[in-house]
């Protein structure tokens, strides 16, 4: 065998085939190598060298910087704008079992980042994707696409939480990442720090703290060989890559032109850092490799001329203690195939800081996903925001909650809770009763148009019991967490004493009687259609009470006081429906637009509308009814489902008993065009 | 212009008119748009199948199935409901691909009997017949070639001894011209899409499982080559999963949601996808979007649709399903030969307008008749025996090395394969089925028995009919093994998007136009409001191309 010369880390000392002299144009490239929780060390090294170090009383500027497997971490934190020692901190108050560690019960791999996402990435470090996304930092991201087997590197401007997990999902360890029908892991046994990508984003000089062991020690047993393997991957890249740009340095010297643009250098500040990869069980062994990297990165800086050190700059301050909750809210909603649909929200609600909510700044960031069949099951929602109870009077609990159904239709759910007193006992009602909508976010609002679905959800006593176990600070430290939640909670109690607390107001139901809306009202059915005739001919059906039973078997021996045939805006008349005899007067008469009317039966009472409005295929309908009373109050559950149904019905016959005979017209069809 | 069609090729943003399947509704409709020189877009699910490429070997069968979450891109779609059975195929040409040929117009004595129920009449149909037939090549089933078919001289003594006779019947199958040899090529290279060869029929029986001969005029041969040639875009392994409307004043436009199947290269394995993994979509954008992917690809998507994309669907989607009576049976014993694995599949015709029912003679590959073989004890029994011989033989030293003769007659006969032939019933089966979703969006459920009101005294009548022709040749008739479970099988799916007067009965009107959507437009078999009896392509296709003349008129 020939004798080979490795080129390696030696070959960075002045003088070595990796260290030619740039003259004055030297553009810094930050190589944040993997290391696995290793790269805590790293993040020390990083606050020397981006806060305290400094080169001509400058500090040191990066043209560049690219992350692997572990190194996106400081990455994205860098990416966001934070500070040197910000990164230091974050890693000083990382506990990585009681906030991390969480076991996959899916059987993908041993462990899930789930409890790291919240608890870390989203919680005490705050990663702020729309900043990361907008400040558009020079950076790269290395991922590897399992379905495409090639790796990948990404942009600020399109990374993700999803993204970054998978850039640190070690197959085995954690389950691959599925984006957009593709799976990601993380890229260490490709590449564990991407040299030739900074040096194509215009880098020439490689700064770059290296922590995977390179002494070559192994012990027996699955896992340590495990980690070998990424070591034997990483380092054998490293050097690899180290050839090329010696190969191309000597070139350069020689005054040929290299496989790199320019004669690059390398400055590695490489340690063996005293901590495992992943198995790491404390904070205080965390914050002492963070302490070694900040030690050991200053003296590496002493020794290295030209560089000078200012002194360290404060800590910063931990970041303000944000709460958490989960909760689940269930219900029926209104679609196109059914009037009775179960669709089920299960979300988790995010405060970052908990006294800018009490300042003013009422928006939670949600995450979670919505649950209807129609819908193809359980879609995750993409970007949600909960706006709680805003100012200072009656307010609102407002959702919007962003996710793509089965087809690939993208959707919005908004959800109002309106949180004023305008009723007895109505704080529990208040706030537990959502009123949903779902629009199509492809195309405009169209306030004619029916919503793709709408109902009301609600939150069980039993969920609220579960949403209070799932309620956490998000701080470093016991104390700081209890704090968090306690000015949260003692917010919310306050301000909903003083909303509940103030004399009641009277209920505002806009288009209803007062006293007959939908606020407070034990049951309450909403049923829309369309049908293809014009709205004359709907509202002869409709008035025409006695050929009611003509279309709608629900009806029967209806009875004007009057005698007439048809209702007026003063009839009273009475008639059996769901096996109930009752006596309705109707109290708002529109001609062809709305017909209303009060009922009143044994221990119920309630008000039944009818909306007509001109549509483009003939007529839209809407009916809405509502119930007080003692038996709408028993039999609430029961009653929102049968109402519900034999009013879809009433609709269907309505469809059956006036369409026949009608060939509708096509508005939109060239004149003269009439059906043959 | 020798390069054949890129069916792989680009997508533009913005069609005229997006075609979802490509089967005698959506190849017939894109060929007649295309040729108005409006700009088409047909995206078929399934891959393209040039005559040649048909599976043949037992390894490619066992992969010839449609199911992408399993990586199986082939051509027969299998569905199995709770009473009912159904093959449809996936493939560029759709059920052309695998159908029997038979291209016959609705009886109009069948169709006055359930014109209640159709929103069009006959003659609505009618006119649009001869077109079909010109476009297809149809042609009755030539006497000069009879010699070939022994299957329907047999078929013909069976319906003389029940007392009906039977006709010759029309096929869109491209024969030899008397004197020459079955087999010779035919066309030219440049006639199709695929630029490949056609030859005529040579009665090789497997016109069910593809023609490689090209001899079929299948849609791909005929229309969609029609469509290409216009200018249309044939794209294939596009799966459509979304239709949303975007309304635009009294008018709409459509955003089309397709996935992109990739096939395995050869020697790769097929991968399932794996669990938790959307393939990702993408759009395309028309101002009139034309549905052609048969009555259960149709009824699905619209179903799946209508909460988010096309909520003004009426409610009567997913209704009026019918297997249009589809029925099956086997005649066996006898002495006669009927060697049904020669000629085309269906060659002969028995009608009964009493029962509103036909009765045609069925055809199956050789190979099936292999199987058919192998189920007969006494082929088991003989080779024993030969065995046993030729052991005795060695003991006794007396080794004979001419077999020949053994191996016959361990053979035997073969007669199960040479007097079995299936009969095939279809008719105006009364009865209709529901189709909805369930599982949360992600199948199709479909509500329909064979003892319905109506449908077990059709059945009873034709099952039999067909014991009364098996009687008249003299030999026994069986159910096959769907008797014996009570379940339907059928070939042709029907209904799901009936047409109707007005969206109280219809999903759209009697020109295929969808109640409340303007520019949506359903052209295949979906849309029959009742069974059609006779084999249903060519009132699919008439129907289709009614339904193209209905969109120049008003897109």
């Amino acid at each position: 065998m020939a004798a080979v010369r490795d080129v390696g880390f030696a070959d960075c000392r002045p003088g070595g085939v990796l260290a030619p002299d740039l003259g004055a144009d030297v553009r810094r490239g930050l190589v944040m190598a993997g290391g696995g929780l290793k790269v805590a060390y790293q993040a020390g090294v990083l606050q020397v060298w981006l806060d305290e170090a400094r080169i001509d009383d400058e500090p040191l500027g990066f043209v560049h910087a690219d992350g692997a497997s572990g190194g996106v971490f400081n990455l994205a934190m860098w990416c966001q704008g934070c500070s040197g020692r910000a990164i230091a901190d974050n890693w000083r108050r990382v506990a990585p079992v009681t906030r991390g560690a969480a076991p996959n019960l899916t059987g993908t791999a041993l462990f899930s980042m789930r409890r790291f996402r919240t608890n870390v990435l989203q919680g005490i470090w705050g990663l702020d994707w729309p900043t990361i996304r907008a400040r558009g930092a020079p950076a790269t991201f290395n991922v590897f696409d399992v379905d495409a087997q090639r790796s990948r590197t990404v942009a600020p401007a399109d990374m993700t939480e999803d993204l970054l997990v998978a850039a640190t999902s070690l197959p085995g360890w954690y389950p691959p990442v599925v984006i957009g029908g593709r799976r990601f892991i993380d890229a260490v046994y490709v590449t564990d720090a991407n040299l030739a990508a900074t040096v194509d984003a215009g880098a020439n000089e490689l700064w770059i703290p290296w922590t995977v062991s390179t002494a070559g020690r192994g012990r027996n047993g699955p896992v340590s060989q495990y980690f070998q393997i990424i070591e034997a991957a990483a380092n054998g890249r490293l050097h690899a890559d180290l050839e090329r740009i010696a190969a191309s340095n000597e070139a350069w010297a020689r005054g040929v032109p290299g496989s790199f643009p320019y004669p690059v250098r390398v400055v590695p500040l490489v340690a063996e850092v005293p901590i495992h990869y992943l198995l790491v069980f404390t904070r205080r062994a965390i914050a002492r490799t963070v302490e070694l990297g900040v030690t050991e990165a200053r003296r590496w800086c002493v020794d290295r001329p030209g560089v000078t050190l200012v002194p360290a700059s404060p800590p910063t301050p931990p970041m303000p203690g944000g709460v958490r909750f989960r909760e689940r809210m269930s219900g029926r909603v209104r679609i196109a195939t059914d009037p009775y649909a179960r669709l089920t929200v299960a979300l988790t609600a995010t405060a970052r800081d908990v006294d800018t909510l009490r300042a003013g700044d009422r928006r939670l960031g949600l995450t979670g996903q919505v649950d209807c069949a129609a819908f193809g099951g359980r879609r995750p929602v993409e970007t949600g925001e909960l706006t709680l109870l805003p100012g200072t009077g009656p307010s609102t609990m407002e959702y919007r909650l962003d996710f793509t159904d089965l087809v690939g239709q993208p959707l919005r759910l908004v959800g109002v809770k309106q949180v004023r007193h305008d009723g007895r006992l109505d704080l529990w009602p208040d706030t537990t009763t959502l009123a949903v909508t779902v629009h199509r976010r492809d195309v405009p609002a169209d306030p004619g148009a029916d919503p793709v679905a709408d109902g009301t959800l609600r939150l069980r006593a039993w969920s609220f019991l579960r949403l209070l176990t799932t309620v956490r600070g998000i701080a470093p430290g016991v104390g700081r967490r209890v704090r968090a939640v306690w000015r949260f909670a003692s917010w919310f109690a306050r301000r909903l004493a003083g909303i509940y607390g103030a004399p009641r107001a009277r209920a505002v139901d806009p288009g209803f009687p007062a006293g007959q809306g939908p606020t407070n009202a034990f049951v309450v059915t909403d049923n829309r259609t369309t049908l293809p005739v014009p709205p004359e001919r709907v509202w002869a059906a409709l008035v025409d009470a006695a050929g009611w039973e003509r279309f709608y078997d629900n009806a029967r021996d209806v009875r004007l006081d009057d005698g007439g045939a048809g209702l007026t805006a003063t009839t009273t008349f009475r008639w059996t429906t769901f096996h109930t005899r009752i006596r309705s007067t109707v109290v708002s008469f529109e001609e062809g637009k709305e017909l209303g009317w009060t009922w009143k039966g044994p221990l119920a009472r309630g008000y039944h509308v009818w909306w007509l409005e001109p549509d483009r295929d003939g007529c839209r309908v809407r009916t809405v009814e509502t119930q007080r009373g003692l038996v709408p109050w028993v039999a609430r559950v029961l009653l929102r489902r049968v109402v519900t149904a034999g009013h879809e019905r009433w609709l269907r016959g309505l469809l059956t008993g006036t369409a026949p005979g009608v060939v509708p017209r096509v508005s939109s069809d060239p004149p003269g065009s009439g059906p043959p | 212009m020798d390069e054949p069609h890129d069916l792989q090729g680009e997508i533009r943003d913005d069609y005229d008119v997006v075609v979802v399947g490509s089967g005698f509704g959506g190849a017939v409709t894109a060929c007649r748009l295309a040729q108005a020189h409006r700009s088409v877009l047909v995206l078929e699910r399934g891959a393209a199948y040039p005559p040649g490429a048909f599976a043949r070997t037992p390894s490619e069968i066992s992969e010839n199935f449609w199911d992408p979450s399993r990586g199986l891109y082939g051509l027969f779609d299998l569905w199995s409901f709770r009473s009912l059975d159904a093959v449809v195929a996936s493939g560029l040409g759709g059920g052309s691909l695998i159908y029997a040929n038979v291209t016959l117009e609705m009886p109009k004595e069948w169709f006055d009997g359930v014109s209640g129920q159709w929103p069009i009449g006959y003659g609505d149909l009618e006119e649009h017949y001869p077109a079909v037939a010109q476009m297809l090549g149809v042609r009755c089933v030539p006497q000069y070639l009879a010699a070939r078919m022994p299957k329907s001289a047999a078929f013909d003594a069976a319906a003389a001894g029940y007392g009906r006779p039977a006709v010759a019947a029309p096929v869109a199958v491209t024969f030899a011209p008397p004197g020459h040899t079955p087999g010779r090529p035919v066309g030219t290279r440049t006639d199709n899409l695929h630029r490949v060869q056609r030859s005529t029929c040579t009665s090789c029986g497997k016109c069910d499982f593809g023609c490689n001969e090209g001899a079929k005029n299948t849609l791909d041969l005929t229309y969609l080559s029609a469509a290409v040639e216009a200018g249309a875009h044939v794209r294939t392994l596009r799966e459509v999963v979304g239709i949303g409307a975007v309304p635009d004043g009294d008018d709409e436009t459509y955003v089309v949601r397709y996935r992109t199947h990739t096939l395995p290269g050869p020697g790769e394995p097929r991968r399932r996808r794996p669990r938790g993994v959307v393939p990702p979509t993408r759009e395309v954008r028309a101002r009139t979007v034309v549905m052609g992917a048969g009555a259960f690809g149709t009824t699905r998507l619209l179903l799946a649709n209508k909460v988010t994309g096309l909520p003004r669907l009426s409610p009567a989607l997913g209704t009026r399903f019918s297997g249009n009576g589809d029925a099956i049976g086997f005649t066996t014993g006898g002495t006669r030969e009927v060697d049904s694995q020669r000629g085309p599949v269906i060659t002969r015709i028995l009608r009964d307008d009493d029962g509103g029912f036909l009765i045609e003679d069925g055809g199956y590959p050789s190979v099936l008749g292999w199987v058919g073989e192998t189920y007969q004890v006494g082929l088991y029994g003989r080779g024993a025996l030969l065995l046993v011989q030729r052991l005795w033989q060695r003991l006794l030293h007396r080794r004979r090395s001419d077999i020949g003769g053994g191996v016959s007659r361990v053979l035997g006969p073969m007669g199960v394969s040479r007097s079995t032939a299936p009969l095939l019933g279809m008719g105006m089966d009364p009865g209709s089925g529901t189709m909805r979703l369930a599982g949360d969006g992600t199948w199709l459920d479909l509500e329909w028995s064979p003892r319905g009101p109506g449908t077990a005294e059709y059945f009873a009548t034709v099952l039999q009919a067909m014991r009364g022709v098996a009687t008249g040749a003299g030999v026994t008739f069986r159910r096959g093994p769907s008797g014996l479970l009570s379940r339907g099988v059928t070939a042709h799916p029907l209904g799901g998007c009936p047409m109707g007067r007005s969206p109280a009965d219809g999903v759209v009107d009697g020109d295929g136009r969808a109640f409340g959507h303007p520019g949506l437009f359903v052209a295949d078999g979906s849309v029959m409001p009742t069974a059609v009896g006779a084999n249903p392509s060519m009132t699919i296709a008439a129907f289709a191309e009614r339904c193209a003349r209905r969109i120049l008129d008003v897109r």
